[in-house]
């Protein structure tokens, strides 16, 4: 058995609004290991983001321990956690998040900055980067110039730039057409055959089917996916 | 450090993407910076220009009238000597005036200055000798009968000709004249002037005892000793009655005149500064909206591992680069301001380094202080929200 990259165990989420206090995630026990490409299938509003947030160490668990490559989560201060989204996770935003007035190698090399990479080698990072995503002829182009596959794979360049351990996608088909989406699918299924371990948020079950695992999450609850449940 | 420098770039560009904006902000700061400079050099000009013309007029002495009494009317040639030998005088120089009519070349003028004066008048003065020679010490001695003549009254009693040469007749005397002394030289004010031997003014013109004296010092630091000793010296002389004399010490006028500029300096770079505030103001405006229109770029930032205090020194340096822009330019806007002023005024303004420097640190600390909280703001900003936020 490979080693555990990360363990969610009995991790429970409620957001407090006044005196309303709404369940988002329940008992969530799940764990990745190296190398995986899980995909986390669920409806709209089942808590796809919320799990995603807690996973990249954007939010804390209401509840319940995250361990993320053996330390958890819950004793870290913010700059901790901010160390960790820098150097451990690299992210794929469904609406692809990149600085407009900037160009694609700005983009790219946002996440070094403040990993303290030198401006020469963050050049060179973020250029090889693009390179690999198949944007060569794109690097000085800004994301107004991009059509939306080409915007995502920037995005994926820039989840990509730091060599994180895992790549979390919530949604990164979500805003492309079919067929944009499934060249963006065959990208993370070859960088997860390059070794990378990639966990991805979607409502589309065709697109989640691409992964060697699916789970399911239906009203913050999570399972194995299984056929023909919906 | 590298990140140090990545945050002067970030914050460079995004001042440069809204240049509009970034200058009606600037704005502000330039007009409070300019005006502070502006008021600065010109105020310190002034005050220079005055204490200059305080300084010719003898900072580095102490000049003494005397009022006499029954006992005794004056000083007289050989009291002088008693104040020559006090500790830190370097010399003195006594005068006697009357106003008398004046005739040569054929005309006359009524109420002329006639002051008798010794060698040592010009020695702390700043007059202008337009030609012929001063009065020397040897014409004391012997009483001669030489004047010095002012340019005005030269030009009224010869016209264009040169005086030099000719005499000038005054109560029943005549005088050759030797010099032509420069009408608008400091101690000749406005007036018309005859400079003869102060001997020669005493006895022949009957002036009569010295009235006043001009004690000059080595060292104006100690002057308030020396004016002790020469008060003592007064005091013997006329016979232990204080109010026949008194003893005015220009140093102290010059330390007051000082003291009122500098208080009027701050109260204007006070009301100048008022302006800045103004402009401090709208940088913080302009920040706060900065901050709420970059919400999701902040957002985005903080998700891929900046520290809160990354986000906060990123604005607080955008914030102090507006206001030090503001401070550049209005520096110099407002030296040049100084000088177009000035010479109107015909004051030169100056321009220290001090004033520049400054200008600066203010620019700098307004910057500063109404960076810190629209970029506290950011740096606080959850990124779940701002990421949420376009
Ligand atoms: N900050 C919040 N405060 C209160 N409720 C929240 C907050 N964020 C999410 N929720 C609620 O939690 C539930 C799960 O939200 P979440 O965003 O995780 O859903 P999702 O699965 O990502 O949906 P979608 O596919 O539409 O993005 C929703 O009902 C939502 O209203
Ligand atoms: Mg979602």
């Amino acid at each position: 058995m490979s080693e555990s990259l990360l363990t969610m165990t009995n991790v429970n989420k409620q957001y407090i609004m006044g005196d309303v206090v709404f369940q988002a995630l329940t008992d969530i026990n799940f764990s990745v290991e190296k190398g995986e490409f899980v995909s986390i299938l669920g409806p709209s509003g089942s808590g796809k983001s919320t799990l995603m947030n807690i996973l990249g160490c954007l939010d804390i668990a209401s509840s319940g321990d995250y361990e993320l490559t053996g330390s958890n989560i819950k004793a870290m201060t913010e700059n901790q956690l901010a160390d960790i989204r820098n150097k451990k996770i690299g992210f794929v935003f469904q609406n692809f998040q990149l600085l407009k007035k900037q160009t694609a190698l700005d983009n790219v090399m946002l996440p070094l900055i403040y990993s303290g990479v030198s401006l020469a080698k963050r050049r060179e990072r973020a250029r090889t980067m693009l390179i690999e995503v198949g944007l060569e002829d794109k690097i000085m182009s800004r994301p107004n110039q991009l059509s939306g596959g080409q915007q995502q794979r920037v995005s994926i360049a820039r989840a990509l730039v730091t060599n994180p351990d895992i790549i979390l996608a919530d949604e990164p088909t979500g805003a492309l057409d079919q067929k944009t989406g499934a060249q963006i699918m065959d990208l993370f299924q070859q960088l997860n055959k390059e070794g990378k371990t990639v966990i991805m948020i979607t409502h589309d079950k065709k697109i989640a089917l691409k992964a060697s695992r699916v789970m399911h999450i239906v009203d913050g609850r999570m399972q194995k996916y299984v056929e023909g449940v919906e | 450090m590298s990140m140090f420098f990545e945050t002067i770039r970030m914050s460079l560009a995004s001042l440069l993407h809204n240049k509009m904006r970034t200058f009606l902000t600037v704005l502000g700061v330039i007009i409070g910076i300019m005006s502070i400079i502006s008021l600065m050099t010109l105020v310190q000009g002034a005050t220079d220009m005055v204490g200059e013309q305080l300084a010719s007029a003898g900072g580095n002495k102490l000049t003494i009238s005397t009022f006499g009494d029954q006992s005794k009317a004056g000083l007289t040639e050989k009291d002088l000597e008693q104040f020559e030998v006090l500790h830190n005088v370097d010399y003195v120089s006594a005068n006697v005036t009357g106003k008398l009519t004046v005739s040569g070349g054929g005309e006359s003028t009524n109420g002329v200055m006639v002051k008798g004066i010794d060698g040592n008048y010009y020695r702390g003065s700043t007059d202008v000798l337009l030609a012929g020679r001063l009065l020397y010490p040897t014409d004391l001695e012997s009483q001669t009968t030489v004047a010095m003549i002012t340019s005005g009254l030269s030009e009224k009693l010869f016209g264009e000709m040169s005086p030099i040469g000719h005499t000038v007749q005054t109560n029943g005397i005549s005088f050759t004249i030797v010099g032509v002394l420069d009408s608008m030289s400091p101690s000749v004010g406005f007036g018309d002037m005859l400079f003869v031997p102060r001997t020669t003014a005493s006895n022949a013109l009957n002036f009569g005892l010295i009235k006043a004296m001009d004690v000059y010092l080595l060292d104006t630091e100690i002057s308030s000793e020396t004016q002790g000793l020469v008060e003592d010296t007064l005091f013997t002389i006329f016979n232990e009655n204080e109010n026949a004399y008194s003893v005015f010490d220009m140093q102290i006028f010059m330390d007051m005149m000082g003291e009122i500029m500098g208080t009027m300096n701050q109260l204007l770079v006070g009301i100048a500064a008022i302006s800045l505030l103004v402009g401090g103001i709208g940088i913080m405006n302009m920040m706060l909206v900065s901050v709420s229109e970059r919400t999701n770029e902040i957002g985005l930032r903080k998700a891929l591992g900046a520290k809160p205090q990354s986000i906060l020194m990123q604005f607080v340096l955008e914030s102090v680069f507006i206001s030090m822009l503001g401070g550049i330019v209005g520096t110099i806007l407002g030296i040049a301001g100084s000088f177009a002023v000035g010479a109107i005024l015909q004051v030169t303004p100056t321009v220290t380094f001090g004033v520049i420097a400054l200008a600066f640190g203010f620019s700098a600390i307004v910057g500063l202080v109404f960076g810190i909280v629209p970029a506290r703001r950011a740096s606080m900003l959850n990124p779940i929200d701002a990421l949420r936020s376009n």
